[in-house]
């Protein structure tokens, strides 16, 4: 909207430059002016004054009606929009939905560094770097190298696929859809797909898939036929990710049996298909985050005016086939120069596990926010799954973590592919450590030692940690090679940050994203500094932003993580050689009415921590004021760690172990175990805590010490969905009466929490 | 929807104690500890409104003032008074600073009603030499007082009126009537242009500030400024709120005589040439403001055709309002705002809408926005004007207006042929029947959707009641899963449930 904003102004300038009246003037051909025209104008002294926010919605000056049909009609990236007119009459239906979601459901909390607003190209930015000094000398350790690898077969057909169809796949029932009945009354209901080579086939939902027979691409990755079952999560609000068939090329033996016993009907038209994979129901309870965060409402199902659409019925009760894009559905989009950069990294096949020992295996991916870091970073995991048994995922990122909520960063061991957002797989990580905000720029240098920390841990425990060799599984299983997602903080102390996460991680292979337009920062190729290990640098493509951005915002995602975390199940056995992922969800009741776990905090706590800015003014006596609502993190320190000095000195034993001003359990002698949420607190006469977690209780006695930082449980966490839409009650209380939250406007001035505006312009700049 | 907001404490007697703490005794510098030490919790808990967090600084500031002058130097005093003062001013006037431009920050402290003085003690503090002790003192004083009376008090009592009312809007008129001298001149002199640019500048400056001031006026009128967070995303929605409020108001005052109808009868009629064609002169002189308007508020011309055809719409109607005892209050006051009508200028205002039709769209690039305006303008004009009574009492502005917009847009002439010539009471034959199966249908869907929720939530609770009893096997010592068996019950988040 900035852009629209400056344009104007542009404009008015133009016009009062050539003093003509705008009576004369017809339908401006100008349209708008070029960048660089624009950026001419702004005095050069006021660039450092505003850093960008891309966040701040700026509307004042723009009409809202006129800016929000633009924002709607962006299209789907690499999609033409359809020109049907059914589909002009459904855009006009979204409207109202949009419109709603905008108006009344909204994040409870939002950091600056989110993005929520669709990116825009700006006409003119105040944020524009100038040349950065240290972009001019290019480090003299890496080496950019260009790609133009022959691929052994393109994988990016989909990206040309003719517009507005999202599967190729025509089903016929009984021609190359086969239901098979359920073996019991309880068991999931299956479906069986045969695919010709090229065919692609889009899904939303929640499924499990097996390939029986062929060789298909899912969301880029490839799948050979195989007894594993990978589950599937494509819900509405990120990009629906597409099978597609590949043409196997290694079939010597021809048809080769179906691996279970298929019905004969099945197994007489397969053999015309190229590909056969079956669909399973998948119940996991996830569906009902949506009916905890509104925002996510229903979107593992097709939106409800498009609920009505004649449909192909695959005959299961969790996954809806997309034959065609419409406006709530975007593909997700694998671009070239990502196929072509993670082939250029993956070990050839048939190579002796030994040679690639002394390689580096620890891949970074950099990049400005919004330019698909983490959809790349999750796509490059999951192909080096399909060479390596394990993979180690490293996320310093705290705002979007994959495997966690946000707030910490956390080294996780994969061993399957994950497909789906980051809030459907929720894990308790290997390893983590707490950071407390969504921005390590309150905490630099424990942020750092954080990384170092696990770092260590990973050369220490994981690099080179053989496992034994599983039957049937040609995987290396030697080397556990690392993938690391950094921040999108490139600019101002998130660059420093981030030149010294390099440092720590000595990546071998870095990936790094072009920024979308160059005002945003981030020269690319820009490796301003040496490697010591002399890392091979990657340029890749970034992806505009789907048109879901503006459906969901960064703080939106953050939240159902968040809920999605606290609603999880985690299996209970002891972990095997991966960390675990959520298996279930437990919707059924609203956090307010799970039954919590109750700690006394003289046998089961050693200390309790605050960190954020500001918390060393938090007294002993009142520190139990701040934890209601509050989320702190279950830590486990090394024995001998801790100071109990202090402990036995100025705290009775009666009180929460408390003392202002800790500093939080150093990364190298502690881990954090995960969050928890303190529903309820009572200080006196022995204190205690009421606790919700989803962590699992064999692991609960090591976890000591709780850490409080500068996170909150979003608002929809606090409410109880089985009264949203009637009175609002929570747990039984009436709405006006639910302690810790206000309904309604504050009156009274400075009664909102400060805002802060990085976009205002000063009148000399017209 | 509304969601609601996190608040630290549990109950406003809370608040109320914190206030008391604060302001029941000046001197009571133990009560203000307290009160600091609870305000630091708080902060730790969810972040503050903007005027806790500036009480907290002041009040921390206040307590290291009162403690001991000896422990540091007064250099570090005045340094935290300051910085508490510049904090408090920035973060009061900062959600205030809605336009494009910066406002000078006088003016949007006028408007909270925050003194002056305190804003120029934030330039030298932030600018100047750092001011004296003496003065931040009596800051600190001035600032708490107005925290007390601007936040706690409102906020205790949400029906009480605020004890400083915010000031009213300053007239739009003699801004206006300043613009349209200087571009009288130039219109007829153009050798002045040069001699008068700098200040019709500052005219048209003048102008969007006093936009950007009625834009504050209105939250003041539409009920107090929003909470940050929850109206964060929707943003959008209020801010268009004000922006109406204020580009309605600025389309009452440019409607009135004088402003964009001359006052003279003779020239708001353009001799000789079609209908409801404009003056030059008009022209010449409005439209410069009116382009330079539309392109920092898009929505103007919408506005300003709202605002001319609900004029005109009125100038038909009183005939039917005689009939109508509801509007009875309205028809009356109007008769005494225009005595008698006044056809010349609704012919004028007329022609400017059909002008507005035809040139708003040259400042718009993308022409399917253009489109879009122009389609929005007819839909206004079409509707407020009710073309079904075009034959009945509808003045000759109207008709005109209907007419010559009609004569551009075939398909609009022919629907409105066919909608004057209904007979009105078509609309009471309406079918009952049809309504009747509407409603059926309605409440089979509703049914509908009930039977499927109920359903789910049946299921689900079912299999979480198996799944708590194996867990408490294996927990550690101090730690309990409480159950209802142990007395606990569902509560709000943060509530302690007592369990034996």
């Amino acid at each position: 909207m900035l852009s629209a904003v400056a344009a104007r102004k542009a404009r008015l300038a133009a016009s009062q430059a050539q003093n003509t009246t705008p009576v004369a003037a017809a339908p401006s051909a100008s349209a708008s002016p070029p960048p660089s025209q624009t950026k001419q104008k702004a005095p050069p002294q006021s660039t450092s004054q505003r850093p960008p926010s891309s966040k701040r919605k700026f509307t004042a000056a723009a009409g809202g009606t006129a800016a929000k049909k633009k924002r709607r009609e962006q299209p789907a990236r690499y999609f033409a929009q359809a020109s049907a007119d059914a589909f002009k009459a459904q855009d006009d239906v979204i409207v109202v939905d949009e419109s709603d979601a905008e108006s009344s459901f909204s994040s409870s909390e939002s950091s600056e560094e989110d993005v929520a607003a669709p990116r825009r190209t700006r006409a003119w930015s105040p944020s524009a770097p100038l040349a950065d000094s240290s972009d001019e000398d290019d480090g003299d350790g890496d080496e950019p190298i260009v790609l133009d690898y022959p691929l052994s077969a393109p994988l990016d057909q989909v990206s040309v696929e003719p517009a507005s169809a999202l599967s190729s796949f025509d089903p016929v029932l009984n021609q190359n859809v086969f239901h098979l009945a359920p073996a019991s009354e309880t068991a999931p209901k299956s479906t069986v797909l045969l695919l010709r080579s090229g065919e692609t086939v889009a899904l939303l939902g929640t499924y499990t898939l097996t390939v029986l027979r062929g060789t298909i691409t899912l969301a880029g990755v490839q799948l050979l036929a195989g007894h594993t079952s990978h589950p599937v999560y494509a819900p509405r609000s990120s990009p629906i990710p597409i099978i597609q068939c590949r043409l196997s090329r290694s079939t010597p033996t021809g048809r080769a049996p179906l691996l279970p016993a298929l019905p004969e009907r099945i197994a007489d038209a397969s053999p015309h298909f190229d590909a056969v994979l079956m669909l399973q129901e998948l119940h996991t309870g996830i569906e009902g985050l949506g009916r905890i965060c509104r925002t996510f409402d229903a979107c593992f199902a097709p939106a409800r005016w498009h609920r009505n659409l004649p449909r192909f019925d695959l005959g299961l009760d969790t996954v809806y086939f997309l034959a065609r894009q419409t406006p709530d559905v975007s593909p997700l989009v694998v671009p070239p120069s990502w196929d072509a950069a993670i082939g250029s990294v993956m070990p050839p096949p048939d190579v002796d596990e030994h040679t690639l020992l002394g390689q580096g295996a620890t891949y970074l991916v950099r990049g400005p926010k919004n330019a698909g870091k983490s959809t790349f970073a999750r796509l490059l995991l999951n192909r080096l799954l399909s060479r390596y048994q394990r993979v180690a995922y490293l996320e310093c990122d705290l705002g979007q973590s994959e495997f966690t909520p946000g707030g910490m960063v956390s080294l996780n061991v994969v061993d399957r592919p994950v497909f789906g957002p980051p809030f459907s797989h929720p894990s308790v990580p290997h390893a983590s450590h707490y950071i407390g905000a969504t921005s390590p720029k309150n905490s630099p240098s424990h942020y750092l030692e954080s990384l170092q920390a696990l770092i260590q841990l990973y050369h220490a425990e994981l690099q080179d940690a053989a496992l034994d060799e599983q039957p049937n599984d040609s995987r290396i299983t030697s080397i556990v090679p690392l993938v690391v997602n950094t921040m999108g903080w490139t600019k101002g102390l998130g660059a420093d940050l981030e030149r010294k996460v390099e440092e720590i991680i000595e990546p071998a292979h870095i990936f790094t994203f072009a920024a979308p337009s160059p005002e945003d920062g981030w020269n690319v190729p820009g490796p301003s500094h040496s490697h010591p290990g002399g890392a091979t640098v990657h340029a890749v493509e970034s992806v505009p932003p789907s048109s879901l951005a503006s459906y969901y915002s960064a703080a939106d995602h953050r939240n159902i993580s968040m809920l999605s975390y606290f609603h999880a199940v985690f299996p209970s056995a002891a972990p095997s050689t991966s960390s675990p992922l959520a298996t279930a969800w437990d919707t059924s009741l609203p956090l307010c009415a799970q039954p919590p776990y109750q700690l006394d905090c003289q046998t089961a706590l050693d200390q309790l921590v605050l960190t954020g800015a500001g918390t060393e003014d938090v007294v002993p006596s009142e520190v139990h004021r701040a934890l209601p609502g509050a989320l702190v993190a279950l830590v486990t320190c090394e024995p001998g760690t801790l100071d109990s000095d202090s402990d036995s000195d100025t705290v009775s034993p009666s009180t929460l172990p408390y003392s202002p001003g800790a500093p939080p359990p150093s990364p190298h002698a502690s881990r954090c175990l995960g969050l928890a949420l303190v529903r309820g607190v009572r200080p006196h006469p022995h204190a205690r805590l009421q606790l919700l977690t989803p962590v699992p209780a064999r692991l609960l006695g090591e976890a000591r010490v709780l850490v409080m930082g500068e996170m909150q449980l979003p608002v929809w966490g606090m409410l109880d969905f089985r009264t949203l839409d009637g009175g609002g009650e929570v747990a039984g209380v009436e709405k006006g009466r639910v302690p810790y939250l206000r309904w309604g406007k504050g009156e009274g001035a400075g009664g909102e929490r400060r805002r802060v505006r990085r976009n205002l312009m000063r009148r000399g700049q017209m | 929807m509304q969601l609601p907001r996190r608040v630290p404490w549990e109950s406003l007697a809370e608040l109320e104690q914190v206030c008391s703490w604060i302001y029941s005794d000046e001197n009571d510098l133990e009560a203000k500890q307290h009160a600091v030490n609870r305000l630091a919790a708080w902060r730790a808990a969810v972040p503050l409104p903007h005027a806790l967090e500036s009480a907290h600084t002041i009040l921390s500031v206040l307590l290291q003032d009162g403690a001991a002058a000896s422990s540091s130097t007064y250099l570090s005093l005045r340094m935290s008074y300051a910085s508490a003062i510049i904090r408090l001013v920035n973060g009061l006037v900062d959600p205030l600073q809605l336009g494009a431009y910066a406002r000078s920050i006088h003016s949007i402290a006028q408007q909270l009603g925050l003194p002056a003085w305190l804003v120029d003690l934030r330039h030298a503090a932030t600018h100047e030499d750092l001011p004296s002790l003496e003065v931040l003192r009596d800051a600190a004083r001035e600032v708490m007082t107005w925290l007390l009376h601007n936040y706690f008090l409102p906020t205790l009592n949400p029906s009480a009126p605020s004890s400083a009312p915010s000031r009213p809007l300053r007239p739009l008129a003699p801004l206006l009537k300043q613009y349209k001298t200087l571009l009288k001149a130039t219109t007829r002199d153009a050798t002045l242009h040069v001699q008068y640019r700098a200040e019709i500048t500052r005219a048209l400056r003048d102008i969007e500030r006093w936009i950007s001031e009625a834009k504050i006026a209105s939250s003041a009128t539409t009920g107090g400024v929003a909470w940050d967070d929850v109206s964060d995303e929707n943003d959008d929605s209020e801010e268009d709120a004000r922006e109406k409020w204020a580009l309605d108001r600025l389309s009452e005052v440019l409607l009135e005589k004088g402003m964009l109808v001359p006052l003279s009868k003779k020239k708001r009629m353009s001799p000789g040439q079609g209908t409801l064609a404009l003056p030059r002169s008009s022209v010449a002189i409005w439209s410069p403001l009116l382009a330079h308007l539309q392109a920092l508020h898009p929505a103007l011309p919408l506005h300003l055709v709202s605002a001319i055809t609900a004029h005109l719409s009125r100038a038909v109607s009183p005939e039917a309002s005689s009939t109508d005892f509801t509007a009875d209050s309205v028809s009356l006051n109007m008769a005494v705002d225009e005595p008698k009508t006044d056809p010349s200028y609704d012919i004028c205002l007329a022609s400017w809408a059909k002008w507005l039709l035809d040139n708003c769209t040259s400042g718009v690039a993308d022409a399917d926005e253009a489109a879009e305006l122009r389609e929005n303008m007819v839909v206004r004009i079409v509707s407020a004007l009710r073309p079904d009574r075009v034959d009945g009492g509808a003045s000759r502005a109207a008709n005109a207006l209907l007419q010559v917009i009609s004569a551009e847009r075939p398909k609009l002439a022919a629907a409105l042929s066919i909608l004057s010539q209904n007979p009105s009471q078509s609309s009471k034959d309406v079918d009952g029947n049809v309504v009747a199966v509407m409603d059926t249908r309605l409440n089979a869907l509703l049914a509908l959707q009930h039977a499927g929720a109920a359903d789910t939530l049946d299921t689900a609770s079912t299999t979480s009641d198996a799944r708590v009893p194996a867990e408490n096997l294996q927990l550690p010592p101090g730690w309990r899963k409480l159950s209802e068996r142990d007395g606990w019950r569902p509560a709000p988040i943060g509530v302690y449930v007592t369990c034996p």
